[in-house]
């Protein structure tokens, strides 16, 4: 070995040492992460959910640094954080408390939301599990709980790409819509009555969260993977809904 | 101003003065009541049989949700007396922690729990070697029920509930009283005789008779005392109740006048011998003779 590539064969080693730390802190909080994801589950699982959240919470701040690195922990743990707040919020049958834990899971389903949007379609593409329609059904699902309908109008009309909603999320913004404005329960049956559908249409308060409904459904049916019947019906409803609401100062 | 307007004046003040401090009593009612209302309700008993230290014992705890929140039960924890705990040579029963479905209690709910604290391992023939148990003192002890619980989304916190329970020295130990106590005369009478009594008689037939007054007098106190536990209205020559290893070591002392009495409760006349313990009498003593009285005929007739 001559002295020159001795030389080079240091310098080598020494690189190689200087990025080790740097390899190291960056596998050490996945490491970490992953981890509390693990204890969390087990705690949930041995019903200590208050526990559990606090520590998917922490978890949570942890993977700010290795989002780019670590997409399916970061989608795991987004995902998780707000399920089990939202499972949490289900099973309390006090309001101020429920409502609490309501608000937490709908915080953490928006911040799912926000950065998926950020996500490259290549990046996309990556995730093992893309759970972006869940996560809106989720989102509307927390809103009701928190007793507060208008934010699921106000969430579902911000979602930034109508791709993100599924079926679920559809229908719930619909029968939603149908509780407002005095937030009482509707049948399907009484659904499919046209004087009930027109009033509830060109109600004062909710003429325009229709509007919006109807506006996104359109746009959805026709970008969304459906069958062809399916598409035909959903483009009429919302047709029928624009239709209505632009005639309800005549009614 | 006239003396009416005085009187109604006078009246108006009275009446602010009392709507005032109803009002303050409210107020404070309300606070008192939400920091109530902010506790899971834990109620702790027991149903005891057998009041000995070694005896077996079941806590029953009952936790209710008495407010408006749900609460979350961490789990439940029964700290027994230090006393308690030192005579039976053992720890207090495990922490019990509710299944993961049961831990939410919503107003309304109640959940109830079972603390089994086993008998100790006491053994009748080597209680005596236990110093912790035979100066165990009888009476009234405090059994700590602590719940651990979460009212969503606060912290943890504890609350306490105490239970008062009666203990008492296993009936061995106040035997074993009764044993020390007798061993304790035999030993003072034998020395006290070896020492005083003229001839002195031997090391060897001392300690033989120190031995034989033990072991009698030590089956008389252990019979006084299992009478004394089981039986009402024993008739001793010495009042006296026997509660600790302390009042077994009293009994033990009394064990010759006891065991003579007992004899006579039995078989009704009491023994010669053993003799009673009574002081040797002293060394005669050279001293100037006394006169002698005169000779009394025998009286013939019978005495009072």
């Amino acid at each position: 070995m001559s002295w020159l590539s001795f030389s080079g064969f240091v310098q080598l080693l020494l690189l190689l040492l200087s990025t080790l730390p740097v390899a190291v802190s960056a596998q050490y909080p996945a490491t970490s992460v992953a981890k509390s994801l693990a204890q969390a589950r087990q705690l949930i699982q041995a019903g200590n959910t208050t526990e559990a959240l606090a520590l998917l919470d922490k978890a949570l701040e942890e993977t700010t640094e290795i989002e780019s690195e670590n997409l399916d922990l970061r989608e795991e743990l987004l995902f998780e954080a707000a399920g089990a707040n939202l499972e949490f919020a289900q099973t309390l049958s006090n309001p101020p408390q429920y409502r609490f834990y309501a608000e937490k899971a709908r915080a953490r389903l928006l911040d799912y939301v926000a950065w998926f949007k950020g996500l490259s379609p290549a990046n996309v593409n990556k995730l093992t599990r893309n759970r972006i329609e869940t996560v809106t059904a989720f989102l509307g699902n927390a809103d009701i709980r928190m007793g507060d309908q208008r934010k699921l109008f106000e969430d579902y009309g911000n979602i930034p790409n109508v791709t993100f909603l599924g079926p679920d999320a559809i229908e719930l913004w619909k029968s939603t819509l149908y509780t407002c404005p005095n937030w009482q329960p509707v049948s399907s049956e009484e659904r499919g009555d046209p004087k009930l559908r027109r009033r509830k249409i060109c109600s004062d308060t909710c003429t325009e969260d229709w509007r919006v409904y109807a506006s996104t459904l359109e746009e959805w049916a026709k970008v969304f993977y459906l069958r062809a019947t399916v598409r035909e019906s959903k483009l009429r409803d919302a047709k029928q809904i624009k239709q209505i609401a632009e005639h309800c100062p005549q009614l | 101003m006239n003396v009416s307007t005085v009187r109604r004046a006078a009246s108006l003040a009275v009446g602010l003065i009392g709507a005032w401090s109803a009002t303050l009593t409210a107020q404070v009612g309300a606070v008192a009541l939400k920091s109530l209302q902010a506790l899971p309700q834990v109620t702790a008993s027991t149903t005891q049989h057998n009041r000995s230290v070694g005896a077996a014992l079941d806590i029953r705890v009952r936790v209710a949700n008495l407010t408006e929140s749900d609460i979350t039960l961490e789990k439940v924890e029964v700290f027994m007396p230090g006393e308690f705990l030192a005579a039976r040579e053992g720890g207090s029963p495990p922490a019990q922690e509710p299944k993961p479905s049961s831990k939410l209690l919503h107003p309304g709910g109640v959940q109830a729990f079972l603390f089994t604290v086993p008998p100790g391992s006491l053994r009748w023939v080597t209680q005596w070697a236990n110093p912790q148990l035979l100066a165990f003192v009888p009476g009234e002890y405090d059994v700590v029920v602590r719940t651990h619980f979460q009212v969503p989304p606060a912290g943890v916190e504890s609350v306490d509930e105490t239970l008062k329970v009666s203990f008492e020295p296993p009936l061995g130990v106040l035997v074993w009283g009764g044993v020390a106590g007798a061993v304790l005369l035999a030993a003072f009478v034998c020395t006290y005789r070896y020492l005083r009594q003229t001839p002195r008689t031997t090391l060897t037939v001392a300690i033989l008779q120190a031995l034989a007054l033990a072991a009698g007098g030590a089956v008389s106190a252990a019979v006084a005392i299992i009478l004394l536990d089981r039986l009402k209205g024993v008739e001793l020559p010495v009042n006296v109740t026997v509660k600790d290893f302390y009042g077994g070591i009293v009994i033990g002392l009394f064990s010759y006048k006891i065991g003579d009495s007992l004899y006579t409760q039995f078989f009704g006349t009491a023994t010669e011998s053993p003799s009673p313990p009574t002081p040797p009498s002293p060394a005669p003593v050279a001293r100037a003779t006394p006169p002698t009285p005169a000779p009394v005929a025998p009286s013939t007739s019978p005495g009072p």
